[in-house]
């Protein structure tokens, strides 16, 4: 085993945390193949191609960290995926299966790599996964298994294997290069890993049909942001050259820009962008060559093409085409410049004619529509006017490139430069290797599919074949490289991100919560209460700072908020998994995956969800027969949606299965002792809730007549640490819902301090409809001894809070303390508090776990300091809404069971 | 424990010598002692936060250095008659599976050694209610300590407690 180095630390981190990305694309893959395997016995080429590439790319990272056991495994499972890819088997649960495996087993491995640094221990298993894969490899190829009956489109298939041997070609050629520049320059090691992976994942990402990109709004996105930055920099760069055009760096930069520019913009198929990305490179090629200062015009044009694509790019960010206006008149334009230019430049000219004419362009991909690409065969007008006298013409017959054609410039090319082609040369071959070094998108690009083989356009390209690759150059350029992208972090819109220490982010969250209490503390402190002076630039300041913090608190909330796309994706293979051991047919479908939820909820929520998930479909869901003769479809159905209502998220998981058995639930209830009398009192959300105790259905009949309850305590338990709840509703017959409902915020709330007696609670402000003073005729006391108020034209329950939670109130009479109404999901009751002491945003601090051991708090959902450093009780408006209907329901007074709860 | 003196390195050493030191404080008449690997400090007593739906012996939440931490009154845990706080009223805040927890006692008294070999088993026959939390009794000179079991201190009970109120 390989003893990693810290370069080679932080390449295997990167290679960690894509490989686990990778899998979790994966598997959804594969449920997915399963399931149109299944349906329909069809095959989707476009998935398995997708999913090869993933296991592909992980072979190629394992490879070049010198994990064996991965790259052995993910061989193999590649090997079999090329069966199916070019449809020499009919695809069965049972390779998914292996799949499937595969994944698993390379998490297990990832997850040791990242504790132990090896992958030690997991050879035999490797052994033994490999040696199943092969074993279906073997039964493939020997014919022992059934072909497919659908014969892939046999071309895309061919020129994606083909593109692929290219792409592993690239990883390892890039990882050699990678050890190079390793060698030679310390810390650009890690700078090309991203570069690579923005290389991969883009190769993925291609149609093999069309050869077209299926683009991904975050790819677009990261185009954006990239080309945005690239255009920021060409510009720049001409303006300085513009300035000092003695500055040879300049032009270099300039080019550098329009190259990666042209890369990315080809990967993504963005024609016209490609095409002006060319040219422009192009001419600021012949500039680099030529080494004369370039015409004011050509660096006007430039300048304007930069324009022009940053209207498009826009454009494309909007989600709409990449067209460019005038494409072909600016490369006319552009193509003028070229000549003009080239009067000035003979030896490149000499270069470019002397490279193979034939030379096959392994950097562009097929674009049909590209204008050069329709105008190759042409001979292209001969264009004698000199260097920036030429008038444009915008007409498609301009289209006919004249550097499309050797030689052209050659006859055009009459002075002299001290260039030599050596010189040129080199400068080129440094070029390619920065664009290799770099992961510049071209590279990978697979070979060209028109029967036509093209001509190299500009001379750069033409010399690539005789480019030799040495580990000084690599390095040099990656340090050029690594320049660039230093220009003006500030210009632009572009979106960037850091992946940061989940341990930095949470003690800054800590330390902003303290700031939030100490902030309290300084606005409130007693010192400046007892100061008889007017506070009036305090009080401002105060303000002022509290905006500050309150403004530092949300961002800092929102840097924790991540989306829940990957757990819910996670819950396909559980959905399969679990289905299929019981016989069922179930579809999940997800709703909502960008509902974005703090990183704690996201670390509770997992367990829950898959305890619930579970028992959807394991009791939920019934038989496709028993369905069938209950007149539902054969396909059971889940759902998992995510959204935002008020203050919460709301999970839910909704099944159309038979539904919870209120009999047996009450039942089982009655059994254990939980509740007394026959429960007939009792409305179905309270039967529902029953399930939630510890221990209801581990034993019996329950789980297995009305399904639900393993596990649920676990659920309510996992819920309720991030201050959620769990609903649950149910119709028999129809299928059931439980409703995760989570708090946004985990730390900081707005809440309403209040007082009662000598006691400080916080209602939090999202519950809080209205405060109001009761009039005397707006109560009525009911037979039990319930006081009901008149609120507007409702009746709602009145609560002393001092009553509930046993202390001793100021006033005992309703009208001389304050009312507030508060509400939860539809319910609402008026509180009966002293007094109001004010709005206050507190941390949540929660209440020891000691606490839930020893007790069951009612109506609190925690605490938090308040500025003179007491602690206030934060009330859970929901909870305490629970416990007063529970109560009332039951037809116990609310008084007796307050004081009882006082006396204990 | 081996007898080899070899097989004991530094960590093992100073938790064994952690292992038979006891912080002894006083609860009516009697001197109670717990070990002191589980003890992090000891502070006077505090403003108190009641919470609602607790036993009697948690009086509530104490803010500690802006750490919400619960206390418990060991007189009320062993079923004493309740006592006014006074100046020589501590809290001893222990660490027990991550969690803190203040302990309420008459009065802190002092750390000592009681070597295992002084230390007998819990008597089989008590009235008291304390009794059940005993871990064993440490003879130093010629008075005993009460050694507590902590964890039972903090947890035990509960179940039956539960149950009882099922019953009624």
């Amino acid at each position: 085993m390989t003893e990693f180095d810290s370069e080679q630390r932080e390449i295997l981190l990167g290679f960690l945390e894509e490989g686990r990305e990778m899998l979790d694309e994966v598997e959804p893959l594969l449920i997915e193949l399963e399931k149109l395997a299944g349906e329909a016995g069809e095959v989707d080429y476009e998935t398995i191609n997708t999913v090869f590439r993933l296991f592909h790319s992980l072979k190629g990272g394992a490879g070049f960290l010198d994990l064996r056991v991965i790259a052995d495994v993910t061989h193999n499972a590649e090997t079999l995926l090329d069966l199916f890819r070019k449809g020499e088997a009919q695809l069965r649960s049972e390779h998914i299966d292996l799949w499937t495996r595969t994944c698993d087993f390379l998490r297990m491995v990832i997850d040791d790599l990242e504790e132990k640094g090896s992958e030690e221990g997991h050879e035999a298993e490797a052994g033994i996964l490999s040696e199943a894969l092969i074993e279906y490899i073997d039964r493939i190829k020997s014919g022992e298994e059934p072909a497919a009956d659908a014969e892939p489109a046999e071309t895309p298939s061919e020129v994606e294997a083909s593109e692929d041997e290219q792409a592993g070609k690239d990883w390892e050629a890039i990882g050699e290069s990678v050890e190079e520049a390793v060698e030679a320059a310390d810390d650009d090691a890690d700078e090309e890993e991203p570069e690579e992976a923005v290389a991969a994942s883009a190769d993925d990402l291609v149609d093999p049909k069309t050869g077209q990109l299926l683009a991904s709004p975050e790819m677009v996105q990261a185009f954006v942001s990239e080309a945005t930055e690239q255009l920021d920099m060409a510009e720049e760069a001409l303006l300085a050259l513009e300035k000092d055009p003695e500055d040879s760096e300049n032009v270099n930069q300039a080019f550098r820009a329009f190259h990666s520019f042209k890369g990315n913009a080809g990967f993504l198929g963005y024609s016209d962008f490609q095409t002006l990305g060319h040219h422009s490179e192009a001419v600021l090629d012949q500039l680099r060559t030529t080494g004369e200062p370039p015409d004011n015009k050509v660096v006007t044009l430039l300048l304007e093409i930069i324009d022009f694509l940053r209207g498009g790019v826009e454009q494309v960010s909007q989600g709409r085409s990449d067209a460019v206006p005038a494409t072909s008149g600016l490369v006319h334009l552009l193509e003028d410049a070229i000549s003009g230019q080239g009067a000035a430049k003979p030896k490149a000219g000499g270069a470019d004619a002397a490279a193979p004419p034939s030379a096959p362009k392994p950097t562009e991909p097929p674009k049909p529509e590209l204008p050069e690409e329709q105008a190759a065969p042409v001979e292209p007008p001969p264009k004698p006017q000199p260097a920036g006298e030429q008038t444009p013409t915008v007409e498609p017959t301009a289209e006919a490139p004249s550097e499309e054609k050797p030689g052209t410039k050659k006859e055009k090319a009459p002075s002299g430069s001290g260039l030599t082609p050596a010189d040129a040369q080199k400068a080129l071959s440094e070029l390619n290797e920065q664009a290799r070094a770099s992961g510049t998108p071209p590279e990978p690009q697979k070979s060209d599919r028109t029967p036509e083989p093209k001509l190299e356009p500009t001379p750069k390209d033409k010399i690539q074949p005789t480019d030799s690759s040495k580990p000084g150059e690599t390095s040099q350029t990656v340090e050029q490289s690594n320049a660039a992208p230093k220009a003006d972090p500030g210009k632009g819109v572009s979106r960037q991100s850091v992946r940061v220490d989940v341990e930095k982010l949470d003690l800054l969250l800590d330390l902003i919560g303290e700031l939030v209490i100490i902030e309290a503390m300084v606005a409130q402190s007693p010192d400046i209460k007892e100061l008889d002076v007017p506070l009036e630039k305090f009080e401002r300041a105060v303000i002022q700072l509290d905006k500050l913090t309150r403004e530092l608190q949300d961002i800092a909330t929102s840097i924790r908020m991540i989306p829940l796309a990957g757990t819910f994706r996670r819950m396909m293979r559980l959905v399969r998994d679990v289905s299929q051991k019981a016989g069922k047919k179930v579809d999940l479908e997800i709703v909502g995956e960008d509902t974005e939820v703090d990183k704690t909820v996201i670390e509770q929520i997992t367990d829950p969800l898959v305890h619930i998930i579970r028992n959807s479909v394991d009791h939920g869901i019934e038989l496709p027969d028993v369905r069938e003769a209950s007149g539902k479809p054969r396909n059971g159905k889940v759902i998992l949606e995510a959204k935002y209502v008020g203050g919460e998220v709301w999970i839910l998981i909704k099944d159309n299965g038979r539904g919870l058995h209120r009999e047996k639930i009450l039942n089982k209830a009655l059994e254990r002792g939980i509740i007394s009398g026959d429960g007939a009192g009792m409305r179905d959300e309270e039967v529902w809730q029953l399930i939630f105790q510890p221990g209801f259905s581990t034993a019996d009949q329950v789980t297995e007549v009305s399904g639900r309850g393993v596990g649920m305590d676990v659920v309510r338990r996992n819920i309720e640490n991030i201050r959620g709840k769990v609903d649950v509703r149910s119709v028999t017959g129809e299928g059931t819902t439980v409703i995760l409902r989570i708090p946004l915020t985990l730390a900081i709330i707005d809440g309403m301090l209040v007082r009662v007696g000598e006691t400080t609670y916080v209602i939090p402000i999202v519950a809080i409809q209205r405060s109001l003073l009761a009039e005397e005729e707006n109560i009525t006391q009911l037979v039990d001894g319930q006081e009901v108020m008149r609120i507007r034209d409702k009746l709602l329950p009145a609560v002393r809070l001092s009553e509930f939670f046993g202390v001793e109130a100021q006033y005992e009479d309703l009208t001389m303390g304050t009312t507030m109404v508060v509400e939860h999901d539809g319910r609402q009751v008026c509180l009966l508090v002293d007094e109001i002491l004010g709005q206050h945003q507190v941390v949540i601090k929660g209440l020891s776990e000691y606490i839930g051991q020893v007790g069951d708090v009612h109506g609190i959902s925690g605490c938090t300091i308040l500025g003179d450093g007491t602690i206030s009780l934060i009330i859970d408006v929901a909870g305490l809404i629970d416990t007063v209907e529970t109560v009332s329901d039951s037809a116990i007074d609310l008084e007796t069971v307050s004081s009882e709860r006082s006396k204990e | 424990m081996s007898e080899d003196p070899r097989n004991i390195d530094l960590e093992e050493g100073m938790e064994d010598t952690l292992e038979d030191k006891y912080l002894t404080f006083k609860v009516g008449d009697e001197e109670y002692g717990i070990e002191i690997r589980y003890v992090t400090e000891i502070i006077g007593i505090q403003s108190i936060t009641e919470l609602p739906d607790m036993p009697q012996y948690v009086k509530g939440v104490i803010n500690l250095r802006g750490k919400v931490i619960p206390v418990l009154d060991v007189r009320l845990r062993f079923g004493l008659e309740e006592r006014e706080y006074d100046e020589r009223t501590s809290i001893i805040v222990v660490n027990i599976q991550e969690m803190a927890v203040g302990l309420i006692v008459d009065t802190v008294s002092e750390v000592m050694d009681i070597p295992k070999s002084e230390v007998e088993p819990p008597p089989r026959v008590s009235k008291g209610a304390g009794s059940r939390y005993i871990q064993g009794m440490g003879k130093v000179d010629k008075s005993v300590k009460i050694l507590l079991d902590i964890q039972k201190l903090l947890f035990e009970g509960e179940l039956e407690d539960l149950q009882k109120l099922a019953e009624k």
